[in-house]
Order: structure tokens, then C-alpha cells, then sequence
């Protein structure tokens, strides 16, 4: 009978289905549930307690100096990464996106930063703008040790290590764009101004668009490098969001970090959500 | 409104030779096709023109001027591309009006070329979209049309700008069989009603042959004739081009050249022989080794003392082609009306009138009568 047998596969289906969700489960729902709890209680000094806070914990710390001092720096810390990133890429992929003789290795050369990780990528540039020992520490712009600065520093790096990806993506979306339609343009009396802003920027908003929103995250989620370069410092001038979420690991601050990284987590949501919304009604997508 | 004309015009690429020593003289006003098999140069060739590959050797003139070295967009050309090469992200209308933004234009009663106007350029796109049918859809991207409506947009993106020559590279061959042979009737059509040079290039005989003014026939880079289209066929200079040209293409077979009584005949060997009509330059010499290439059509049942066995039988609705072994070679008979009754397994007589068996070299393989 049909019944049993849409039965049968219903649970054949429901069992292809476990192993991603124990994952989803275990590695996402899980820890978003807990961070929704936590959020929603105190805890006392050593842990072994916990008070019902309820939303008004909510309403306090994401109005708080702590959230909103962390959220301004993030932010700051996605404008100077993101548009320089971007457009450090788009120049790249220009460069190397011709038939010359050793385009190979160039190619190479600029997609190696994808190969290195992020704790190589700060070394890199510990060595090179260390306040004490860099090569480049009298380069007061990027000075690790100013509180004005510290923050460019640890951007550049950024900027420098998701190079690799930018250059790699962008790369590849010049080249989906036919030659043809190139030579088209060039019979049509473009020179290479026009042709880059009439013709190849429309055809590469989409591969643009993507990398805008990867960036964007990639600058709120931004770690490692922050923690190797200046641990926040100096004056707490480089401490973005997630590094205070970090540092709230204490059984006392659990309950504000909590209710920080959900804030973080909506934020980085609505950014991208309103990126794809924004950008969909300019970009084309072709045929 | 001009002429293009190659003059010992060579092409290389490292040390392959894509063009060899074109000279070619396409006159004004001229439907002139460049047929070839693919990597026979024709592409190169065009693409030389437009000005998108420079030029290895010798000079292109096109009207009164050399254009060696002038920019392509300063070359007063237009060129419709195979894929066609629409920008995906305008509209009909900003394709079509794209040629006329960046260049100048000496416009009617004017001595000096300027950019266009607003106004005007807003004219001539509406003008051209009339004349290819699309003033329903210049709003639209080309993603929201057919594929004949795009090659429509790219034919009108070539007349918009009222060039003394159009390049068009296999414009047709994205197109279904029905749509193309429509559309070879509408460009032969347009390129009356514009009275300017087109320069075509195919590797479709029948995109040739039922368009052009002339034909340029083009082998391993190098031009093997050039004629109207009837010459081309009745007449082929070499062996490249009678099995080329035609379809199903001529039969070509080899035989010795026999003087009997003063009249030359050629022997193939068991199969018989043929008798043959003066060759031209020099008469034929007893012994001399040649090919015989008789057209399809020209191949008669029954008249004639070549023996052949019948292989195959195609029936076609309003041709049938018998397909015969002579020989060792291949042989087809194309039956136009009246289909006899030959069958296969069958031993047949073949025969051609004198007047229509072609003479070939089989070491030049160029055309002996």
C-alpha cells in the first residue's frame, strides 16, 4: 500500500537527516539555546550559582558602554577592512588578468595568503610594525602602541591576509566574463576606463557582492589577529566586540558576554541580510 | 560604402601561420563571404579587419586609408559576433545605443565629427530597432529574449552607427535551422537596403552560397579562390574547393589519361574508362596521372562504361542518393526526379557528359580543363 510505503521512506529520509542535525544541533541550536539562558541569568563569582535576570539583563548590556563601546569599534574595524580589501582585490585580479609570459606566478604570489593562517599572517606583521622591533615602527599611521592607530594595524593585516580569497574570487569572475562582450566594448570605442565601469563592474557585482558580505563577517568575527598583535590594547582601543565577548569568560560577566555575542550575532545578521537586499536591485546577474 | 582590401595580408601566431598572404579585394557594396573549414584563417582574417588582431604582415586598406594601425574603434566598422556579445546588464535599447556614446560622428551636412546628442542618439536607436523589428523590446535585457531577438539586437547595435563595412563572424550558427535560413533571407535583404560592404565569415556552405556576391574560399590559411557563388561551384580552381564546395561534395577519383584513336580518355582501371573533353592550358598526354571529379547530379545511371556496385540507397523524399563503389572509391549518385531502379548489390553503368567531368592534378591538385 502506498501509506506504509510513504511511511518507510518518510523515516529513511528522517534518518539520512540525523548525522547533520546532531551537528547542527550539537554545534549550533545547542550553544545558541545556552547563550539565550546564560543571557537570561547572573551567576555568581565561582559559577556554582545562578539568578533569574530575565530580558531587563538584555536591555542593560546592550545599551551599556561595554556592547556599544565594542559595536563602534567593530564596525570601525569592518570600514577599514572591508572597501580596502575589496578594492586591493579588484586591482590584483586586474593586474593578473592578462596573457602575459610568468602570469602564473604573480597569480600565485598573490593568492599565497589564503594558504597562510591567520596566527602566520600576524606574525608577519608583528615582525614588520611591532612598536618595538618593526621594521616599519616608526610609521606612526599603523603604530601598534598609539590608541589612535592600533586598530589600522591590525586592519592592514587583516586586509593583507583575506587578500588571497579576494584576489582568488575576483579572478575568477573576470574571467567569466567573455571576451567577446570585451571586444565588443573595445569596437564600441571604450577605452579602458569606460570598459571597467560600464562593462566589467556590472558583470562582476555579484562576485563583489558576495565578498562585500564575507568580508563584513569575517571583520566582526575578527580574533586571532587582534589577540597576537595588541590583546585588545592599547587602552582597550582595538578591543572589538568579539574580543569582549572573549573576555567574558568569567563565571561573573557569563551573562552580559552572552547577551553581547547574540547581539553580535543579529547584527552581523541584519548587515548581511540588508547587503543582500540593498545590492540585489544593482546587481546583474545576466542571463 | 567602402571597400576592404588585403594586400599580402600574413598573420602569425608564434610560428603557426593563421593567415597566409591574403590578398583579397572585397568592393564596395559587396556581400562578400569568407568559407572555410575551422582553423582555416577566416576568423583571423575578419578579426583583422575589425582591428581586434594586429597584423603580422602586409596592408588593409579600408576605403582610401590604411588601417594597419588605427585603433578599431576609429576603423568605421561594426562586427556582430557568434555569441553575439550583448552587454547583459542593459537593456535593448542601451545595447543598441552603446556604439554611439564614446565615438564621433560626422553627421550629415556637418564637416566635422562630434559626439552625438542626446536627441539624435535617442533617433538612430529607435531607427534601428524598426528596422530590425525590436521597437516592441527595447526595454528588455537580453536575458528576457529569444535567440533569434538577441541576434536581432546585435544586428541593430551594428547599424546604429552607419559603418562602411560590417564583420559578422558566423552570425547565424546560435540559431535553430528554421530561424537561420529566415534570417540569411533578412541579411541579404538589409544588406540591400543599407548598400554597405559586408564581410561574412562560415563555415556553412549555405550560409554562402545563397548569400554572397562572392565567396572567398579559405584553406589552411591560405585563399584557394574567390568568385560568385555559381563560378565557385562550376568551376573549382583545386581540389579543396570542389570537395568543399557541394553536397554531397563531388566525387573524385583517380585514373590515367589514355590517347585512343586521338581522344582522350581516362582509365580507372577495371572499372572502365571515360571519355574526356579538351583540357586547357595544354593538352592532356598519354599516361599523365589524374583525378576525375564529377558533381552528384551529374552522374547518370545506365549512359556510360564505368562499372560500379551499388552499396547503399538514400532516399531523401525529393532526391534519392545511390551510393556506389567504383573502383575501391566511394561514388554518389544523386537522382533528382525519375528514380530508377537500381538496388543495392546491383553492378551499374555510370556515365557523365563530357562537359561536366572536372580534371584534376593529383600532385598540384589544381584544376586541369
Amino acid at each position: 500500500m502506498g501509506g506504509t510505503r510513504r511511511i518507510r521512506e518518510a523515516l529513511v529520509a528522517y534518518a539520512m537527516l540525523i548525522p547533520s542535525a546532531i551537528i547542527f544541533g550539537a554545534f549550533f541550536f545547542y550553544p545558541l539555546y545556552r547563550l539565550v539562558y546564560l543571557g537570561l541569568h547572573q551567576q555568581n563569582r565561582t559559577g556554582t550559582a545562578e539568578r533569574f535576570e530575565g530580558v531587563s539583563q538584555f536591555g542593560e548590556v546592550l545599551t551599556g558602554e561595554q556592547f556599544t563601546e565594542g559595536l563602534r569599534i567593530s564596525v570601525t574595524y569592518v570600514v577599514l577592512t572591508m572597501p580596502l580589501g575589496l578594492i586591493l582585490g579588484v586591482l590584483l585580479a586586474l593586474a593578473a588578468n592578462r596573457q602575459l609570459r610568468g602570469i602564473k606566478v604573480f597569480r600565485t604570489v598573490f593568492a599565497s595568503t589564503v594558504a597562510s593562517s591567520v596566527a602566520v599572517a600576524s606574525v608577519v606583521f608583528f615582525v614588520l610594525i611591532n612598536p618595538q622591533a618593526g621594521y616599519f615602527r616608526d610609521v606612526g599611521f599603523l603604530s601598534l602602541s598609539d590608541p589612535s592607530s592600533a586598530l589600522r594595524g591590525v586592519a592592514l593585516s587583516s586586509v593583507w591576509q583575506n587578500l588571497g580569497l579576494t584576489f582568488i574570487i575576483v579572478l575568477a569572475g573576470l574571467q567569466a566574463v567573455p571576451d567577446e562582450i570585451m571586444e565588443a566594448a573595445t569596437l564600441d570605442g571604450y577605452g579602458p576606463f569606460r570598459r571597467f565601469f560600464r562593462i566589467t563592474l556590472p558583470l562582476l557585482s555579484p562576485t563583489l557582492m558576495f565578498l562585500a558580505v564575507v568580508l563584513v563577517i569575517f571583520a566582526f568575527q575578527a580574533f586571532a589577529q587582534i589577540d597576537i598583535l595588541t590583546a585588545g590594547g592599547p587602552a582597550g582601543s582595538t578591543e572589538t566586540l568579539v574580543f569582549k565577548i572573549f573576555n567574558s569568560q568569567q563565571p561573573l560577566s557569563q551573562g552580559s558576554g552572552a547577551v553581547m555575542a547574540l547581539g553580535l550575532f543579529v547584527v552581523t545578521l541584519f548587515v548581511a541580510l540588508a547587503q543582500f537586499i540593498l545590492l540585489d536591485r544593482r546587481v546583474h546577474y545576466g542571463d | 560604402m567602402a571597400e576592404v582590401v588585403f594586400d599580402g595580408v600574413s598573420k602569425r601566431f608564434g610560428d603557426v601561420v593563421a593567415v597566409d598572404a591574403l590578398s583579397l579585394e572585397i568592393v564596395d557594396n559587396e556581400f562578400m563571404v569568407l568559407l572555410g573549414p575551422s582553423g582555416c584563417g577566416k576568423t583571423t582574417a575578419l578579426r583583422m579587419v575589425a582591428g581586434l588582431e594586429p597584423i603580422t604582415e602586409g596592408t588593409l586598406r579600408i576605403g582610401d586609408r590604411v588601417v594597419n594601425d588605427v585603433e578599431a574603434k576609429d576603423r568605421n566598422i561594426s562586427m556582430v559576433f557568434q555569441s553575439y556579445a550583448l552587454y547583459p546588464h542593459m537593456t535593448v535599447a542601451r545595447n543598441i545605443e552603446s556604439p554611439l556614446l564614446a565615438r564621433t560622428f560626422t553627421v550629415d551636412g556637418e564637416d566635422h565629427p562630434r559626439k552625438l546628442t542626446k536627441t539624435e542618439r535617442a533617433d538612430r536607436v529607435a531607427g534601428a530597432a524598426k528596422t530590425l523589428g525590436l521597437a516592441e523590446l527595447v526595454g528588455r535585457k537580453p536575458a528576457a529574449l529569444s535567440g533569434g531577438q538577441r541576434q536581432r539586437v546585435a544586428l541593430a547595435r551594428a547599424i546604429v552607427s552607419r559603418p562602411a563595412a560590417f564583420l559578422m563572424d558566423e552570425p547565424l550558427s546560435n540559431l535553430d535551422a528554421k530561424l537561420r535560413s529566415q534570417t540569411r533571407l533578412e541579411l541579404v535583404a538589409l544588406q540591400r537596403d543599407l548598400g554597405t560592404t559586408f564581410l561574412y565569415v562560415t563555415h556553412d556552405q549555405v550560409e554562402a552560397m545563397t548569400m554572397a556576391t562572392r565567396i572567398a574560399i579559405l584553406d589552411q590559411g591560405r585563399l584557394q579562390q574567390v568568385g560568385p557563388p555559381q563560378a565557385v561551384y562550376e568551376r573549382p580552381h583545386n581540389l579543396f574547393v570542389a570537395r568543399f564546395i557541394g553536397s554531397p561534395p563531388m566525387n573524385t577519383v583517380p585514373a590515367v589519361v589514355r590517347i585512343v584513336d586521338g581522344e582522350p580518355f581516362a582509365d580507372i582501371g577495371e572499372a572502365g574508362r571515360v571519355r574526356l573533353g579538351a583540357a586547357e592550358p595544354e593538352p592532356l598526354a598519354d599516361g599523365t596521372r589524374i583525378i576525375l571529379g564529377v558533381r552528384p547530379e551529374h552522374l547518370q545511371i545506365g549512359a556510360g562504361q564505368v562499372r560500379a556496385t551499388v552499396t547503399a540507397i538514400e532516399w531523401l523524399g525529393h532526391e534519392r542518393h545511390v551510393i556506389c563503389d567504383l573502383a575501391g572509391e566511394t561514388v554518389v549518385v544523386r537522382e533528382a526526379t525519375g528514380f530508377g531502379t537500381a538496388a543495392v548489390g546491383d553492378i551499374i553503368a555510370v556515365g557523365a557528359a563530357p562537359g561536366d567531368v572536372h580534371l584534376f592534378d593529383p600532385s598540384t591538385t589544381q584544376r586541369l580543363n
